[in-house]
């Protein structure tokens, strides 16, 4: 403990340097934080758009599936540069190295979110210390949004087709031979087909046939449905199916952000904690590497000799002042050594 | 004999000669002794060894009534003759090469003060180091009563150093705080295992604990 306030003592000003410093950078950034914007938009999403039909997740809403897609869409250049033709001030802004494409995708991926608010609500945000800058980027993105809204929606719809035109066939054969395989048996064992449904609950194999072809029967009604869905789907055009996809329920609106005192203070104190951490670990590492003997009862612990003992530190005495009468000793050498020696002749 | 100034030791307040005289009243001697030596002697180089030597001869010097010398074997690094303004030779080392006696060598500097340099030591330093172990001209017969402060070798750094410190009757070792690291301090009480210090000097003592800390009232 000895140790640890002495090397407090010593070195208190390198100590308390991160301790005062850290904290005071720390407020002089919360002083000097700049005015921010939010731009904020909500949009009702009817239903969802799926790139590739059939294998989205069964569970995720409509919403969820379009903060997906705007998750996706803002991390592509050619999306953040339609932001950008959308939004003139943003456009504008987009000075820096590299690509404008590369540009404006790292400034969305950045400052704005698409964020779920409800199975079919999202709400799009935008952050800029401009107003007017954050407004036009909302715009920009939900225009693009639905740019690409349209475009996923007919490709949604051809593959649709495509896809389930398959899914049909497969299940109308699948269907025709399990229902041949019934008959057959029925035939087999003179079933009267009337009597199927008091016959399946007597024999195992003829239910086995039965539930197939039932099963086999809603598949292919089901892809069926689906097929027709989509040929719908096909046959609206895709300007006219956006409204039933998504449609902005909140236009964009600007709110003025400033953090909170809470969260000043929260970060001032933050500082500080890091800076008393950062002074105490320099005070831990520097007792830890002091291999040295510094006081006398360590001495006496450590080599179990008496101290006789012990001269203070001086500058002068380490290296002695020369005598002002120095002179006055036989030879010369002494002029210039320090002596601490008063010296009268 | 030359004719001396008069030095008034420790005009500042870091050489107190009263911690020398603390030391001093603590040592033992053996009582057969007619000449008397204490030797300062440490686990490296600049640890204040010198200085110590320098600072108790002065104090004994104006305290006891026998005369006092300071006697340099540190050999391999004199220093006192030049810090003296005392010619490098004669020294120690012409006594040991035979043709001189000690009282030929030794410079009074002050009142009942006088030192006696290493001399003009070349490459046979060892040499003279462990013939200074093996014959001890401060134990001659006849030799009058007298304090001798010898300003040993450092044990560690000089090899011949727990040779020579042999010579002393009351043998103390310097530790300069917060420098010597505790290691080598230890290394040096083991090679001192023949002739053990009868205690240490914490010598450039600083502390930085306030004065509100347990025991730091009688801190010096």
């Amino acid at each position: 403990m000895k140790r640890y306030v002495d090397t407090f003592f010593r070195f208190w000003w390198l100590i308390l340097l991160p301790i005062v410093a850290l904290p005071l950078a720390e407020a002089s950034m919360v002083l000097r934080e700049p005015k921010t914007n939010v731009a904020t938009a909500n949009i009702f999403v009817q239903q969802s758009v799926l790139l590739t039909p059939g294998t989205g997740p069964a569970w995720e809403s409509p919403a969820q599936s379009e903060v997906s897609n705007l998750g996706q869409w803002m991390q592509s250049p050619s999306f953040a540069l339609r932001v950008a033709a959308a939004s003139p001030l943003f456009a504008d802004s987009l000075t820096g190295i590299g690509d404008r494409g590369t540009l404006a995708s790292n400034d969305l991926q950045l400052h704005a979110a698409a964020v779920l608010v409800g199975n079919n609500l999202v709400r799009v945000t935008y952050t800029n210390a401009n107003a007017g800058l954050a407004a036009q980027v909302v715009s920009g993105i939900l225009a693009a949004a639905r740019a690409n809204t349209q475009t996923v929606w007919q490709q949604q719809a051809s593959l649709g087709i495509e896809y389930y035109s398959g899914q049909y066939t497969l299940a109308l054969q699948a269907q025709q031979h399990s229902a041949a395989s019934l008959q057959a048996y029925m035939t087999a064992h003179n079933i009267d087909p009337a009597d199927l449904q008091l016959q399946t609950s007597a024999d195992p194999a003829l239910n086995d046939l039965y539930q197939q072809n039932r099963s086999d029967q809603a598949n292919a009604t089901a892809a069926q449905q689906k097929l027709t869905g989509y040929k719908t789907q096909a046959s609206i055009p895709a300007s006219l199916a956006d409204a039933d996809i998504f449609s902005v329920i909140d236009p964009p609106r600007v709110a003025y952000v400033q953090t909170s005192l809470r969260k000043k203070l929260q970060n001032v104190a933050l500082g500080l904690a890091v800076g008393l951490l950062l002074g105490a670990g320099f005070v831990v590492a520097l007792v830890a590497l002091d291999r040295t003997v510094r006081f006398a009862d360590e001495a006496q612990q450590l080599f179990g000799l008496p101290v006789l003992g012990v001269v203070p530190f001086s500058g002068i005495a380490a290296e002695w002042q020369p005598a002002a009468q120095a002179r006055a000793l036989p030879g010369t050498a002494a002029q210039g050594r320090s002596t601490g020696l008063a010296q009268t002749s | 004999m030359r004719a001396h100034p008069v030095l008034l030791p420790f005009s500042d307040d870091a050489q107190d000669p009263d911690i020398y005289r603390r030391v001093f009243i603590s040592l033992r001697f053996p009582d057969t002794s007619r000449c008397r030596s204490i030797g300062l002697t440490s686990a490296v180089r600049g640890e204040g060894r010198t200085t110590l030597a320098r600072g108790f001869a002065l104090t004994l010097a104006a305290d006891l009534e026998v005369p006092v010398w300071l006697a340099e074997l540190d050999l391999e690094h004199p220093s006192l003759a030049a810090y003296f303004g005392l010619p490098p030779s004669p020294g120690l080392c012409d006594v040991l090469r035979g043709g001189l006696e000690l009282e030929d060598v030794a410079s009074p500097v002050a009142e009942n003060l006088s030192v006696l340099p290493a001399g003009a030591v070349q490459r046979e330093a060892p040499r003279l180091l462990r013939q200074l172990g093996n014959e001890d001209p401060f134990a001659r017969p006849g030799m009058p009563q007298r304090m001798v402060v010898f300003d040993l070798p450092p044990v560690v750094a000089c090899s011949y150093g727990p040779l020579v410190a042999g010579l002393a009757d009351a043998l103390v070792l310097v530790i300069r705080a917060g420098t010597t690291p505790a290691a080598l301090v230890h290394t040096a009480l083991q090679r001192l295992e023949g002739s053990p210090p009868q205690g240490t000097i914490l010598n450039a003592f600083r502390s930085a604990l306030p004065r509100w800390y347990p025991g730091q009232a009688e801190v010096p």
